[in-house]
């Protein structure tokens, strides 16, 4: 018979009724947090209670009993396979999902500037830009039929619209760029700051533990951070034991990157974000800032050096400003605590910190920000190549703005060539010479400029061409040009010159002295007007100009400003200044049939050309643009086919895109609604566990009460015979 | 070399991407079936699989054979275009692309199948060590995901 206390009953039944009550507590509680986000459901772990060891001199017909149920802890129940599935699929989501919101947002762009107003488009679903140069293309056979001043006109304006629409298209690209890489910097801070959090939170948690309490909501929120941590990289979560000293043993998490690289050889991919209570962060590499204008052909001077300092100035690299790395390249910082002191064993754990990071070692929204910042596509270099191996076939941001850049670059560089030249002869050789009135020479493209009272006083009314004054058929030209006098040239030097290659006493008086300054601008004018030079009869004299004659001009340049015809993009592209003003137009042939003495009834051929080259087939070559591109070829096709090869490209990205997306999606839907049914709360199973804490609260209350009563017999009732 | 070799290696790829792309609506179907725990329908998409898969395997030894034939047999699918006649090289480079967004897709589709159907072995595992198995005696009953399939069945889209 064991020995029975003879009021172990009351400490039975009271453990029963604190068992109970926790655990409509718990349910309670569980119940409260339905719809908090991140709750993990709770439950209590109780175990049966015995008091008491074993007696050395124990009876064999002693029996134990239990002494009730005690409450060890609250738990929450989640399921780490989950969570890893979870935040795996997270990550591929985050990736699929930036990158399409990306393409989206260069489709949206190029399809708001591209469609423009439906009159101006066509059913086929071309764009304005092709509209434009179906523009251009008419403008060009009214030109063809009537090569006069006022077509050529129609041709530039038209031309000046498209490249405003280039123009368009460009700034609206490169918006939309820098919010993306504004976009970037903000998620950087998050990032930073969600590592941040984790790190205090284990801190927190750690310090409860050590007090004995599971801090279950620290770990909530903590759970929350890492799984949206995992949407912007792909993230390995490990929890492991960690002695504090006394026997004792917290709970240490570890979140490394999850090994996303597929180079095996690189192992920055499992770089130690947080650990327990020390957290790294994200920065993107610094660089000194480059000088874009500086020219290593060029020795060094204080305008050519390699770099720029903080006021934009040409500098040393000692002196170069830091500014982010163009290839967005990360950096994961020193592990410290939330007091910035780093860990005791810091050389260890901290070695080689800060960490660059390889290109592929993210995964999630942050590498798809990176990639739709950086990729080029055809245009990648072997230095891209080198990072990432599959460079040439991601295409982000700089790739659609370089594919606008060389269409452009292209448009410009066909145009201005075939608008520059010399004049040839039926034979289709070199003119020796052409002879006519400065109209009849201007209609072959022959560029005659007035000067504009330069230097020298030579006044209004002079035409020059390439800075020289020329001359009419009346009167030799030939001495004038053997001069060399440029309008540039003073008195003096004009006078120098004649005197050199002329007459050695040109601008003397006849015993040999110097003549007054006013005699000698009189002698020159009277030379250039004995040798038909004059501001008088220079629209009605024939004007006879020794070849080989260069006629034309570029058409397009790099702005407005200028004639520059280098780095020309779709963000600079201009009709010329030349052609602006009406120095230069477009050239209708080069070949001048029967010397100009019979009216010529031939095709503009060279305007046929230009024509023509609207829908050209024409190579698009990524070195054009970037001579360290390894691709040589882009795209073979008319400058419509090049543009609308961009949409495709850029509609096939979309749409492998999305279908992933929409893989992804419902993978971490369905993990996440198994993660659910582990972790959340189930109304069905809390109102269970309300009515059987209840019931065992009640019968916990029933067996106090029916000890008491049997006590109440013991006491009061028992051994009262007789009396 | 003959050219109509380098078209039809052309034409074996695009061949590849069919095969892959309904190997990939497979995935889709298999995980439909996963979702709706409908076995037998499972068990149908699963030998259609197979066939698939026969027919894959038969796919891949005839490219091996073209690519020796080629001699580009180490040359990685990247860069195939570069080493093509340069009068095939756009139609190279859109098949090859096409192959690529292909595979990416049906990677994907793939892994998401598997992943629903470990999720669901897991499910398994764990009703069976909640019905008092030792945790050691339950196999999963499928390769580790780590598991890499014999050389000579494999090919590095990745390139």
């Amino acid at each position: 018979m064991g020995s029975i206390g003879t009021f172990d009953g009351f400490t039975t039944a009271r453990l029963g009724i604190y068992a109970a009550q926790h655990g409509l507590n718990v349910t309670g509680n569980n119940i409260s947090n339905l719809n908090t986000i991140g709750y993990t459901r709770q439950r209590i772990d109780q175990v049966s209670w015995k008091t008491g060891g074993n007696d050395m001199y124990r009876s064999p017909y002693d029996v134990h009993m239990g002494s009730g149920a005690m409450v060890t802890s609250v738990n929450q129940i989640r399921d780490p396979y989950l969570d890893i599935q979870y935040r795996t699929v997270s990550s591929k989501v985050g990736y699929t999902d930036t990158w399409l919101s990306g393409i989206k947002n260069i489709t949206q762009t190029l399809d708001e500037v591209g469609k423009g107003d439906a009159s101006n488009t066509n059913d086929k679903g071309d764009g304005i830009l092709y509209a434009q140069l179906l523009e251009i293309q008419r403008m060009l056979m009214q030109l063809h039929n009537n090569p006069d001043k006022a077509n050529d006109t129609l041709v530039r304006k038209s031309a000046e619209t498209l490249c405003q629409l280039f123009n368009t298209y460009a700034g609206k690209l490169e918006t939309e760029r820098k919010d993306l890489d504004k976009q970037f910097t903000e998620e950087l801070s998050s990032v930073n700051e969600i590592l941040t959090s984790i790190r205090d939170l284990n801190d927190s948690i750690r310090k409860a533990e050590i007090c004995g309490d599971n801090a279950l909501e620290l770990r909530d929120e903590r759970n929350l951070k890492i799984d949206a941590l995992s949407q912007y990289m792909h993230i390995k979560v490990e929890y492991t034991m960690e002695d504090v000293g006394a026997g004792k043993q917290v709970e240490k998490l570890t979140i490394s990157l999850g090994n996303a690289n597929p180079d095996a050889d690189v192992h920055t991919d499992e770089t130690v974000l947080i650990d327990g209570i020390y957290g790294a962060q994200f920065r993107i590499k610094q660089v000194p800032k480059e000088n874009p204008n500086y020219d290593p052909n060029q020795p060094f001077s204080p305008t050519n050096l390699m770099y720029l300092d903080e006021n934009d100035q040409p500098c040393k690299l000692a002196d170069a400003a830091m500014v982010n790395d163009p290839h967005y390249t990360m950096e994961v910082t020193n592990l410290v605590d939330s007091k910035n002191v780093l860990p005791k064993n810091h050389n260890e754990i901290n070695a080689g910190r800060p960490i660059t990071l390889a290109d592929n070692d993210l995964y999630g929204s942050f590498q798809a920000m990176r990639e739709l910042l950086t990729e080029k596509g055809e245009f990648a270099t072997q230095a891209d190549v080198d990072a990432d191996p599959n460079a040439t076939i991601k295409r982000g941001f700089p790739y659609y703005q370089m594919s606008l850049d060389l269409l452009a670059r292209q448009f410009a560089q066909v145009y201005n060539e075939l608008n520059q030249g010399v004049l040839l002869d039926e034979e289709g050789n070199e003119l020796q010479s052409l002879t006519g009135t400065i109209e009849e020479l201007e209609s072959y493209g022959v560029k005659l400029n007035q000067a504009e009272g330069t230097a020298g006083g030579f006044g209004d009314g002079y035409y020059v061409k390439d800075g020289i004054f020329v001359g009419t058929s009346v009167h030799d030209p030939c001495d004038l040009n053997k001069a060399q006098i440029s309008v540039d040239d003073t008195v003096d030097e004009a006078i120098a010159k004649i005197r050199d290659k002329v007459d050695p006493n040109f601008g003397k008086n006849p015993d040999g002295s110097e003549a007054s300054d006013a005699d000698k601008l009189a002698s020159l004018k009277d030379f250039m007007s004995q040798h038909g030079v004059n501001s008088n009869n220079v629209d009605t004299e024939k004007i006879t100009l020794p070849g080989p004659i260069e006629v034309g001009g570029p058409l397009f340049s790099n702005g407005n400003y200028g004639d520059d015809v280098e780095n020309i993009t779709a963000s600079n592209i201009s009709v010329s200044h030349s052609w602006s003003i009406g120095d230069v137009k477009v050239i209708p042939k080069f070949k001048v049939l029967f010397d100009g003495d019979v009216e010529d009834t031939t095709q503009n051929t060279n305007i046929d050309h230009m024509i023509s080259k609207i829908e050209e087939a024409l190579v698009y070559n990524p070195q054009d643009l970037d001579p360290d591109a390894l691709s040589t070829k882009l795209f073979k096709g008319s400058f419509n086919d090049m543009f609308n090869d961009m949409g495709t490209t850029l509609g096939g990205d979309e749409r492998i895109h999305t279908t992933n997306l929409n893989t992804h999606y419902s993978q971490a839907v369905d993990i996440d609604t198994r993660r659910d049914g582990v972790s959340g709360v189930d109304l069905n199973d809390e109102a269970m566990n309300i009515m059987m804490y209840q019931k065992a609260y009640s019968a916990a209350c029933r067996m106090m009460t029916a000890i008491d009563e049997a006590l109440d017999r013991l006491i009061n009732n028992t051994g009262l015979a007789g009396l | 070399m003959d050219m109509s070799d380098h078209q039809a290696y052309l034409k074996l790829l695009r061949e590849l991407g069919g095969c892959l792309d309904r190997l990939g609506e497979l995935s889709e179907q298999k995980a439909q079936t996963v979702r709706a725990d409908d076995l037998l329908a499972m068990d149908e998409v699963l030998k259609q699989e197979q066939v698939l898969s026969l027919s894959l395997r038969g796919l891949e030894q005839r490219r091996m054979k073209l690519l020796a034939k080629l001699e580009l047999t180490d040359v990685p699918l990247i860069e195939l275009p570069g080493r093509y006649p340069a009068e095939l090289e756009d139609e190279a480079k859109r098949t090859v692309e096409d192959l690529r967004n292909t595979y990416k897709v049906f990677r994907a589709r793939a892994d998401m199948a598997r992943g629903l159907l470990e999720l669901n072995l897991h499910q398994i595992d764990k009703m069976i060590i909640a019905a008092g198995a030792h945790p050691d005696d339950v196999g999963a009953g499928y390769e580790l995901p780590g598991a890499e399939p014999p050389k000579n069945m494999k090919t590095d889209f990745r390139a």
